[in-house]
């Protein structure tokens, strides 16, 4: 006597399941145990993901759950610890502003945006061969970045700065010689509209979009050395951190300009950030140049012209942190907190007090590629390294900082 | 010897014998590559694992398709012709996609695979399991961790749902 029902091969299996689209696949894995390896085969989700992004691999972190989350927990605020994924999503630039958290995803580039407050929708951008590097987000949802198509040098449009409006539309394009040509190494832009951009020939410029169109609103040649991080402020001024160890701030209101070597030395300043309107601290990266020097963060009073203190390297009691400070972020609001990422975590501090709040470590296979904050809590992205030849995927952790 | 006049004699498991052109037959690449290096008039290929009943299927769909290139039939016919072919039992369906497999007819199995796939949306995973004759093999917890899985899933649609 025959099988009632044939059985039918793990490669004939395999051609069915090519043809399911996600759901299908989920549901399929829930069969029996062989069904569940079998839709779980990396192959097919990568085909799966390639077309549908938002789509969560069951195989790859996050899982669902992290997608849901966003729904739920993100919509009734940020005030308690939670973590959203977006499959694919492994965050290079961060941005939060009270209600928005926008950024960029280098592998394949796309911008995303996710609402934190009453709007908690996702929107996703997809920006095909673009290269981007930087982005901000303000208060309203409005988003700006600079990209670039690395092929079409000759074109006008090859590299630009573009803006989105918070529901995911392109509000306006910028195009400024200035900054072209791979000379925008950072940018970042205040609540106020006022977008700061660091140059590799070591100069600010300052534009506005706040009465429609992007107007320049300063641009001055200083010189040498490349700037490598900046941080505009809303009501007062920007940073911005050069390649040689010094700090460059310019005053909005008087677009006066004050550079200083801030630390010890004269190597790379890898973050900075403004505290309030007459603190800046700059993160060190030592460990190209290896003079067994600290990767520590250092305040500087600008006003005052003196150094406040270093910090943060005795967070684990442990000495000092052998990473460099990836990326540093203020609170935008009342300054009284900083964020501080290193590769392997995340360190909040007070700025009263220069006493860490809060650590969190992010596991071994992860890593933090960026943060942002706002007065509830810091965001941090963290990009997670797959197995074979799976994209890194990533996450988007919130730390609180309220009650 | 052209190969036009030329004739595969196709042996079932139940030893039914298929006299086929060699078009039709080396539509099958298994067959083909057999019948490379054999060069008389008639040859004689048992396919082992395969009954009368779905070989004849196979066949009918090797003939179709080897005369709808030959008199250019349009894409609406040929599909329409391939969907009232996959009108079988899900058994002889089956059936046809492991022969296709193993024959080695791309096409065949691809509009096997299809349809199968059709079979499968909109379905339950236990209506699945009855579907293939699958008896589930994971323990409660394991069900009851899948179950939340998909409760997820449901709630967030629903949400989408509400938001749209």
């Amino acid at each position: 006597m025959e099988e009632v029902r044939p059985q039918l091969s793990q490669d004939e299996l395999l051609c069915i399941f090519e043809e399911l689209g996600a759901p299908e696949l989920q549901t399929c894995s829930q069969v029996c145990s062989d069904w569940r390896r079998l839709a779980r085969n990396k192959r097919l989700w990568q085909k799966i993901l390639e077309e549908e992004p938002l789509v969560v691999a069951p195989n790859c972190r996050p899982a669902p759950w992290d997608v849901y989350s966003l729904h739920s927990r993100w919509s009734s605020g940020l005030s308690t610890d939670s973590r959203i994924g977006i499959q694919g999503l492994a965050p290079a630039s961060l941005a939060l502003s009270g209600s928005f958290i926008m950024g960029i995803q280098k592998a394949s580039p796309r911008t995303f945006s996710v609402g934190t407050g009453g709007n908690s929708g996702v929107n996703i951008v997809d920006l095909g061969e673009m290269e981007t590097y930087h982005c901000s987000v303000s208060d309203d949802g409005f988003s700006v970045f600079h990209w670039a198509y690395p092929s079409r040098e000759s074109s006008i449009l090859d590299e630009s700065i573009m803006s989105f409006s918070s529901c995911g539309e392109v509000a306006d394009i910028y195009v400024d010689q200035a900054l072209r040509n791979g000379n925008t190494q950072a940018l970042s832009m205040g609540n106020d509209g006022r977008i700061a951009f660091g140059l590799k020939e070591g100069s600010v410029c300052i534009v506005s979009r706040r009465w429609g169109n992007p107007t320049k609103v300063d641009y001055s040649r200083y010189g040498e050395p490349p700037i490598c991080c900046i941080d505009a402020r809303d009501d007062s001024m920007c940073a911005a951190g050069s390649e040689l160890g010094d700090v460059t701030t310019v005053a909005w209101s008087t677009l006066s300009v004050n550079r200083r070597l801030i630390g010890p030395c004269d190597c790379r300043v890898s973050a900075v950030s403004t505290v309030n309107d007459k603190i800046v601290v700059g993160g060190y990266d030592h460990t190209q140049v290896g003079n067994g020097h600290r990767n520590t963060v250092i305040a500087w009073d600008v006003r005052a012209s003196s150094r406040i203190g270093s910090f943060g390297r005795d967070v684990r009691g442990s000495g000092h942190s052998l990473l460099p400070v990836k990326s540093i972020c203020g609170d935008r609001s009342d300054g009284r907190r900083i964020a501080v990422a290193y590769e392997d975590r995340v360190a909040i501090f007070d700025t009263r007090t220069w006493s860490c709040l809060r650590e969190h470590h992010v596991a071994d296979s992860e890593q933090v590629s960026a943060i942002a904050m706002n007065d509830e809590c810091a965001v941090v992205g963290v990009t997670v390294s797959q197995e074979d030849h799976l994209p890194p995927t990533g996450h988007l952790i919130s730390l609180s900082f309220v009650g | 010897m052209t190969e036009k006049g030329r004739i595969v004699k196709m042996v079932s498991q139940d030893q039914e014998e298929f006299e086929v052109e060699y078009g039709v037959a080396t539509m099958s690449t298994l067959i083909a590559n057999v019948l490379q290096d054999v060069s008389e008039e008639t040859t004689t290929v048992p396919i082992p694992n395969v009954n009368a009943q779905v070989l004849a299927k196979v066949i009918e769909y090797c003939r179709y398709h080897y005369e709808a290139k030959r008199i250019d039939q349009s894409e609406e016919d040929i599909e329409r012709w391939n969907k009232d072919f996959m009108k079988v039992d899900n058994k002889t369906l089956f059936n046809i996609l492991i022969a296709a497999s193993f024959l080695d007819i791309a096409d065949l199995l691809d509009l096997g695979c299809k349809t199968v796939a059709g079979m499968i949306k909109d379905k339950s995973v236990e209506q699945i399991r009855e579907l293939f004759c699958i008896e589930g093999d994971f323990t409660e917890e394991q069900e009851a961790k899948m179950r939340e899985e998909n409760n997820w899933g449901s709630e967030m649609s629903q949400e989408n749902n509400a938001a749209q």
